[in-house]
């Protein structure tokens, strides 16, 4: 059962990297990049389970915070930083 | 090694991309990647580093950066040929010494045979540390540890300087931005 | 006795967390645009993510392993439609335009090619109409403009 779910996520993190190499806008890339984090937090608690000591699992709670911090300082740099103009003004 | 592909995948993406946001987007999930990776090989401590140091400080220092220069990389002037030439080269050095590398995980390691065995016995009643691992890193390699800690701290000083300068600079376009 | 049941639950719990979080993976990849993009991964991130945690907590059993699964899925729960709904704003904002569903785009798949061919149309039927009137031929008209509404798709793109 673990071994299925764990190919299922890991599946599922091939497709999130195919999106985030092909995403044609930046929201794309970080959307993809928001499910990594969640799939690596899934990836480790399963494979904490296959491996028989599922005593890690603090590591995937950090991630969680990673992730969502990750993701807001993207997104405000983007909206805020301005950059979207390929620095014609800042330069 | 589904993860292994798909961090090469990813560094074969990093190269491709001309778009300095998207690299580093890219970037933040290959550290997640390789932490998962450290994790299958069960270095729970390096792959903590590697998602914290990683995914969360360096891209935040990244898009930082990306605020003081453009987002989309120039072409470069010379032919890529040198540099690949060199990595080529290092690459396979390293592929090299792996060779003479003893099998991973074997108990009877050379690591595990005196090193080890030796912290584990006399690390109490040579420096009356509890955890031995604390009393290997701050007692066995004090040194090595105030130097890391040098360093560490050398580079927190010069990035709050960077990005106090650059906090400096950042009301002036911001206001013309919202006259205009 | 007690323990094979729990064992088959957990199991049919992952068994039907993965395959939601497949499907979800899948929606990441053949969605048209950012939005339903977004959709698709929140069948993932919510779904998916408290299946599989369920089904861990109950092979764990009542330990502090559950507790922390419990944790880490109350955080991701919690957090995943923060960061969506910003991720939502910063798209709107960034001036990507939602493509609504219509009947050419399920058939298309992943890509921009909705964002591209949507503006191309209605400029297209306009002009064509237009110049139904005159002399011109529909087709080569049609074909300009939506080269002409495509280099501005992609400045548009470009732009945001």
């Amino acid at each position: 059962m673990f071994e299925i779910a764990t190919f299922a996520v890991l599946a599922a993190l091939a497709l999130a990297v195919y999106r985030a190499l092909s995403g044609p806008t930046v929201f794309d890339r970080v959307l993809a990049a928001n499910f990594i984090g969640t799939g690596a937090i899934l990836l480790l608690a399963l494979v904490g389970f296959i491996t028989g000591r599922p005593e890690f699992l603090d590591i995937g709670i950090l991630y969680a915070l990673l992730n969502i911090i990750g993701t807001l300082a993207v997104l405000k740099f983007w909206r805020y930083g301005d950059l979207s103009h390929s620095g014609e003004e800042e330069g | 090694m589904v993860l292994l592909t798909l961090m090469a995948i990813i560094t074969i993406g990093i190269v491709r991309l001309r778009n300095l946001f998207a690299v580093v987007i890219l970037g933040g999930i290959y550290s997640f990647l390789m932490a998962s990776v450290m994790i299958v090989l069960d270095a729970v401590d390096v792959a903590m580093t590697e998602a914290s140091v990683g995914a969360g400080i360096s891209t935040v220092l990244m898009l930082g950066t990306l605020y003081l220069t453009k987002t989309e990389e120039s072409d470069p002037g010379h032919s890529p040929l040198l540099p690949l030439f060199v990595a080529v080269v290092m690459a396979g050095v390293l592929v090299y010494a792996t060779i003479d590398l003893p099998p991973f995980g074997l108990a009877d390691n050379p690591v595990h045979v005196h090193v080890a065995p030796r912290y584990l016995d006399y690390s109490i009643e040579e420096t009356n540390v509890p955890n031995v691992v604390t009393s290997v890193l701050a007692s066995y390699r004090g040194y090595d540890t105030l130097g890391e800690t040098a360093v560490i701290f050398t580079a927190g000083i010069a990035v709050l300087l960077l990005l106090k300068g650059r906090r400096k600079l950042k009301p002036g376009p911001k206001r013309k931005r919202i006259k205009r | 006795m007690m323990d094979t049941i729990f064992m088959l639950l957990s199991g049919a719990l992952l068994i039907v967390g993965a395959f939601f979080y497949l499907t979800g993976a899948i929606g990441l990849v053949r969605m048209p645009d950012v939005f339903t993009r977004m959709q698709a991964s929140g069948i993932s991130d919510t779904v998916g993510v408290g299946f599989l945690i369920a089904g861990m907590i109950v092979a764990a059993g009542p330990t502090l392993i559950a507790a922390k699964l419990a944790i880490i899925l109350a955080v991701v729960v919690f957090i995943t439609p923060v960061a969506t709904h910003a991720l939502a704003q910063a798209a709107m904002h960034a001036g990507i335009e939602p493509v609504l569903a219509s009947p050419r785009v399920l058939g298309l798949g992943a890509g921009l090619k909705p964002l591209e061919t949507k503006p191309a149309q209605a400029p297209a039927k306009k002009r064509a109409i237009k110049k139904k009137a005159g002399k011109a031929a529909a087709r080569p008209v049609k074909r300009a403009s939506r080269t002409k509404a495509k280099t501005r798709a992609v400045a548009k793109g470009k732009r945001s």
